[in-house]
């Protein structure tokens, strides 16, 4: 059997058997969208404690392996950025930086307070007030930091947002939080 | 060496030197079970014009050696009673390997204008560490060989830990 049976039972489209096995026809979309979701290889962006609960999830115990996550060390070969940690406002270019160097589609993913909205530093004079002033996110892990379970919860929900593209059309980009320029 | 030994042989070489007195135990620096908490160490207050002669004898003199430069710091005292000027105080922490004893040394500057003598010639932990004073509070050290930010980006508005600072928000704030 070429496809595991579940695969097959979820699939939008029909199996016509054939001699010598089966014939599989469906949508582009679906297998576009399948590959997609099935290897998202993260740009290993670790820059506080958050960095360690990511690590930790890449570890053998929570395995992200098994989910085709395979963390890459450059930008060019990522499709996702996990912005683990407190953003400064001087490492804030860099991080713009590397987001424009990753070939699209590619998606962000903002891992704890401090990404999301400065968390505990909200008041600090150095501390960008979320990741989203600067690249657009798509999945927001509240928690500070967040367990590897609520990371690879919004892995999922990232997987999910992935299967609902089209090839037809432009991937929707979420608008920045930026107010002033 | 014990505080008052110390004391001793410092103020028969520099001019100028005072011992700073623990702070009143019924006053704002109030410690645990009304006693001041400060450590059990020598403090001087030395004006910064004295600063390079009393360095070099901290580090030179045989009886003291402190060969250990443990930090640089600073306090800004913006608010103070009508007898005190408002006054920046640079802090350091010095440590004697070899004889393990400890002393603390402040440095009163005004808040405008602020310039200390640098000690990096003589410790070179001084570099970073009055760098980072620099960064914060904008006191310059004179004759400090790269006196530049070193935390915060060369176009950084300000000196954050001053009291009085006021923050900018930029496109990275709300």
């Amino acid at each position: 059997m070429g496809l595991n049976e579940s695969l097959l039972e979820k699939l939008p489209g029909t199996i016509l058997n054939m001699p010598g096995g089966k014939v599989v026809i469906s949508t582009v979309d679906y297998f576009v969208n399948w590959a997609r979701k099935s290897s998202l290889w993260p740009m290993t962006f670790g820059l506080a404690c958050c960095a360690i609960e990511m690590m930790g999830s890449y570890a053998p115990r929570f395995d992200f392996d098994r989910f085709g996550v395979i963390p890459r060390p450059t930008p060019r070969q990522s499709d996702l950025i996990i912005i683990a940690g407190t953003v400064v406002k001087k490492m804030a270019p860099m991080i713009e930086r590397l987001y424009h160097q990753m070939p699209a589609p590619r998606w962000v993913i903002s891992m704890g307070a401090c990404a999301n909205k400065g968390g505990p530093y909200y008041d600090s004079y150095s501390v960008c007030k979320g990741v989203d002033k600067i690249i657009p996110v798509d999945i927001y892990i509240p928690g500070c930091p967040p367990r590897p379970e609520a990371l690879q919860y919004g892995l999922f929900e990232l997987q999910k947002k992935i299967e609902k593209m089209s090839i037809a059309k432009k991937p929707d980009i979420p608008p920045l939080s930026r107010v002033r320029d | 060496m014990n505080p008052s030994e110390i004391y001793a042989v410092v103020a028969t070489q520099v001019t100028g030197v005072k011992e700073l007195p623990p702070p009143a135990v019924n006053g704002p620096a109030a410690g645990h079970e009304g006693r001041p908490y400060r450590d059990p160490n020598l403090f001087l207050s030395c004006p910064a014009e004295k600063l390079p002669a009393l360095a070099k004898i901290l580090k030179e003199d045989a009886k003291l050696g402190f060969d250990y430069l443990v930090m640089v710091t600073a306090v800004d005292h913006p608010r103070t009673t009508a007898a005190e000027l408002a006054r920046m105080d640079v802090v350091y922490q010095f440590y004697s390997l070899a004889r393990r004893h400890r002393l603390v040394v402040k440095v009163s500057v005004p808040r405008e204008n602020p310039e200390v003598p640098s000690l990096a010639d003589l410790w070179s932990t001084a570099d970073w560490q009055e760098r980072e004073v620099y960064d914060m509070f904008g006191i310059r050290f004179a004759g400090h060989p790269d006196l530049r930010r070193i935390l915060m980006w060369d176009e950084f508005p300000g000196w954050p830990l001053r009291k009085d600072y006021v923050h900018v928000p930029d496109r990275y704030d709300d």
